[in-house]
This record gives structure tokens, sequence and C-alpha cells, in this order.
């Protein structure tokens, strides 16, 4: 039983230098971030016997344990208000002083958008995906048009969607909020 | 292997039906302001029930952009949070002589 335990301890120390993962069977959640990649990747792997270790297992594939909720918590909601000011109050004070420059215009809209997905990030709202899509256009008279449609729960996911116009250009953002079981 | 694929999102499977969608509705025409709300509406549902029909486990969002060809600019820009390992986007570019279109695909596991 010793020399058993023994040669369990020494893999585990391999496989945590190898990829940072657990292997006892007590699994707690962890939060799910993408720099959290590393150390959710042993949370599959549960092994009865020594050599049951998968080396050559894909790691992009990760099963997380049943939290039992398909909702929301009610303090955890996502405040479509609140989310609405947050994208105001950002494009606001982004735009306020930009004219539309060919050069740095992409530079600007990916900025835009991490903007306001870091802002997302700070709502309390624990378990939701966010997605932020922004549009920039120079004006001249050209037709436009942005339509999107989605598949998903009607009763916990949202969007909004903001648009300013100024002399040369327009900028749309829609913002869609997904909540993720 | 197969389960991977069950449960990731593939973005080439992906790439191809929206083409195959695009194709289908305005592959042939030219720009016309009557009819734009039309296609954009029906390139985004046929995209979404091809999607459905793949069977996998995820939540769609699906957004068209169709622009007129007048020499104007015109940036997209997409920030996503989300789980990287299962989780995936897809954007798709094309034109023909007088409009751009661009459509993005973003899958999320459930």
């Amino acid at each position: 039983m010793q020399l058993l335990l023994r040669l369990h301890s020494v893999d585990f120390s391999s496989i945590m230098t190898e990829e940072g993962g657990r292997t006892d069977s007590h699994r707690e959640s962890m939060p799910r971030d993408s720099t959290h990649r590393l150390s959710l990747i042993g949370r599959n792997r549960r092994q009865s016997s020594m050599n049951s270790i998968p080396r050559n297992f894909d790691r992009r594939f990760i099963r997380y344990e049943n939290t039992f909720r398909m909702e929301p918590d009610d303090d955890r909601r996502i405040d479509i208000a609140k989310v609405k000011r947050i994208g105001n109050m950002v494009v606001d004070s982004a735009i306020k002083g930009y004219q539309y420059d060919p050069n740095n215009a992409k530079m600007f809209t990916s900025r835009l958008s991490e903007q306001i997905r870091n802002q997302m990030k700070q709502l309390p709202a624990n378990r939701f995906k966010f997605i932020t899509h922004v549009c920039l256009g120079q004006k001249k008279n050209q037709d436009l048009r942005v339509a999107s449609r989605c598949l998903w729960d009607l009763k916990c996911d949202r969007h909004i969607t903001i648009t300013k116009e100024t002399k040369d250009y327009y900028v749309t953002i829609t913002i869609f909020c997904v909540y993720s079981e | 292997m197969d389960d991977i694929n069950e449960t990731s999102f593939v973005v080439d499977e992906v790439s191809n039906v929206i083409k195959e969608s695009i194709e289908a509705t305005i592959g042939s025409q030219s720009y016309q302001q009557a009819k734009i709300n039309t296609w954009t509406s029906n390139i985004v549902e046929a995209i979404l029930n091809s999607l459905t029909k793949l069977n996998k486990p995820f939540k769609y969002i699906v957004s068209c952009v169709i622009m007129q060809k007048n020499g104007a600019g015109l940036h997209t820009a997409s920030s996503c949070f989300w789980d990287n390992s299962t989780d995936g986007s897809c954007t798709v570019r094309w034109e023909n002589k007088t409009m751009y279109c661009i459509v993005s695909v973003f899958g999320l596991s459930i």
C-alpha cells in the first residue's frame, strides 16, 4: 500500500510540472478565464490505477462538474440598462475627438471593442460570456446594413446595440451577453 | 478524436457553411437597396439553419454586414470573453463588383 502511494505521488509531481493538473478525484469549481487553462487541464483525468495516465489525450476537451444550475441567480442577472449605460459611456469618450483616419481606424476599432469587453468583465455577472462586435465606417453616401440572428436561450441571454454618428463616420456596437451553465 | 469534434468549434466546417449561404443568396446579384433587407435576413437565417443541422451543443450568434461599394472604408472588430478551449468564431469576407459582405459566426459551447 505504501509503495503504491509513493508511486502515485511521483506521478502527481511529474504531471504537475508537465501540465499543472490535479489527479485527485475531489474537484472544485474553478474560474473559467482563458488564462486558467493550464490548471484546468488535469480536471478530466480521474485515474484509478497507475498505468492509466493518458499521455496523449487532447487537452482541449474539458468536462465540468454538474452545478445543477440552469438559470442565473437573482443577484447575478445582467442588468441590461446598466450594460447600455456603460456601453454608451465608453463609446462617447472614445469617439469624442476622433477623426476618421484610414491608417489607424483598424487599431481604433479593436481598441474600442477591447475597452468595452473589459468594462463588461467588471460586472457582477458571474457565468456570462460576452461578445462585443464593433463596426466603424466612413460616410460617403453609401448604404450599409448590419443584421444578426442568434440561437440561444431567450430567458437568460441578451444583446444591445448602440449606434453613434458624426459628420464623417458612424460606429455600430452590438454587445451579446450569453449565459453559460 | 471524434469526441473533440463534437464539443469544440470547428472553423473550417462553419466557414464552408457561411460561404455556401452567401453564394446562394447574393452570389450573382448586384446591389439593390430595396432587396438588401431580405438578403441580410436570408443569409443570416440560412446560416443559422445549417448550423443547427450540425447538431452540436452550441449557442450561435450570426452577424452579417453588407455594404455598397462606394469607396468608403469599413472596419469591424469583435472582442470576446469566453472559454477559449471550447468556443470559437469564424469571419468570412466576400465581395462582388457592387458590394461587400462580412459575416461573423460566434459559437459558444453550452
